[in-house]
């Protein structure tokens, strides 16, 4: 009797939001709003919609079998700080921005484990990157999978915050205040740390050229 | 150093590439029920700190801001004071002879004395007579209240002594109390006298 009473009057002071679906699909902000009224279903039509932007990012920034568990930890801590959200700049930018942070979270978590520390540099990569400068075409070498393993293998020699920033501007092609937008960082520590791991990449990758070369 | 810069610039650009063609992700089936699954063991009237904690942080920080405001304006005004500091000087004479002697009398009643000065001026040349500092230990923050509120003292001026010469200077007594005005500096009151020395002739 009493959580039905505590229910109606809830509903009677927060009423949930009609969503007029025969119009066409409901804004981000009502759905936001139905939620933190309590329709936690109405958070499966932010899934929905932001599923694959969400997998687009986590798939750029974390080892393919770990993105489904950090998508996961985007959406709870997307619903965890929905009360937060303002509403003064679009869901979608909101949500790549937890998207990112737990990505960098996952690569903290990642290095702190000493298990995980990069180990030698497998022999199939060493034989791509001869393969590669003999006259081989790029094109046909970066569809390797050893072109994959040699760039995680040098990314794992930076640190949780060189490799998030190396990812985003160098390889994604962020903009610095992108980037620094999406960190809450400022643009000169993105900058800073951008040009200072890019620069120890490089280095990573000159100590394994042939011995000719190098 | 050329060439291997070459063929870095090669690997990298293999790499980028690389990295851009990358296919999509396929979720399991079972993973958008498992995040609607820990989204409904999290759902309850505490699920949204953020939104509460919005409401309690305004009265908070007007709180803040607001007894901030009362500490800084009750500092300043106790210690801006409303009177200037005051100075009385006999006997009051027109001439002096090449030994004179002063009395001196100095007073602030709000926040107390903080320095005198005292110069003689001739032909654009100043001489210090004296300087006293009078501030409390902890200068103009050591507390309201705690300052020398009057000083008398004789004055005594030697013109020889001072490289002083016959003919017209003037005596300028300067004081300044502990209060906050003017930049910090306190309240500045100035006397000026002008007078004319002169030698006592042999009879």
């Amino acid at each position: 009797m009493w959580p039905v009473f505590f229910k109606w009057g809830h509903n009677l002071i927060f009423p949930p939001v009609e969503m007029n679906f025969t119009d066409n699909i409901p804004d981000d902000a009502l759905v936001i709003r139905n939620i933190l009224r309590g329709n936690i279903n109405s958070f499966e039509i932010l899934m929905d919609r932001y599923q694959d932007h969400v997998s687009r990012i986590v798939r750029n920034h974390v080892p393919r079998g770990e993105a489904p568990e950090v998508a996961h930890d985007t959406f709870v801590r997307a619903y965890q700080s929905l009360g937060g959200f303002k509403g003064t700049g679009p869901f979608k930018h909101w949500l790549a921005k937890i998207a990112i942070r737990c990505c960098h979270d996952f690569w903290r978590g990642y290095y702190q484990n000493q298990e995980n520390l990069a180990g030698p540099l497998p022999d199939d990569c060493r034989d791509w990157v001869d393969h590669l400068l003999s006259d081989q075409s790029p094109e046909q070498d970066a569809q390797r999978v050893e072109a994959r393993d040699l760039l995680q293998w040098a990314l794992g020699q930076l640190s949780a915050a060189e490799r998030t920033v190396l990812t985003l501007t160098h390889l994604n092609e962020y903009s610095a205040a992108e980037a620094a937008a999406l960190l809450d960082w400022s643009v000169i520590r993105i900058k800073v740390q951008s040009h200072r791991a890019r620069k120890k990449l490089r280095k990573i990758l000159a100590e394994i050229l042939p011995q000719g070369i190098a | 150093m050329k060439s291997s810069k070459k063929h870095l610039d090669k690997i990298e650009e293999a790499l980028i590439a690389a990295y851009r063609k990358q296919e999509d992700i396929q979720f399991p089936p079972e993973w958008r029920e498992q995040v609607m699954q820990d989204i409904s063991s999290m759902a309850g009237p505490t699920a949204f700190p953020q939104e509460k904690k919005m409401w309690t942080m305004i009265p908070r920080r007007i709180g803040a801001l607001a007894a901030v405001a009362v500490v800084v304006g009750w500092l300043i005004l106790a210690n801006l004071d409303w009177y200037d500091p005051w100075i009385t000087l006999k006997p009051d004479l027109a001439n002096l002879e090449s030994h004179a002697a002063f009395w001196l009398e100095a007073g602030d009643q709000d926040s107390g004395l903080r320095h005198v000065k005292v110069t003689v001026i001739q032909k654009e040349v100043e001489i210090e007579v004296l300087s006293k500092n009078l501030e409390p230990p902890g200068g103009i923050w050591g507390g309201t209240g705690d300052g020398t509120k009057k000083v008398d003292f004789p004055l005594a001026l030697d013109a020889q002594a001072l490289g002083l010469q016959e003919g017209q200077a003037t005596l300028v007594i300067t004081v300044r109390d502990l209060s906050w005005r003017n930049g910090f500096k306190g309240r500045i009151t100035t006397l000026k006298k002008e007078m004319v020395i002169y030698s006592k002739k042999s009879p």
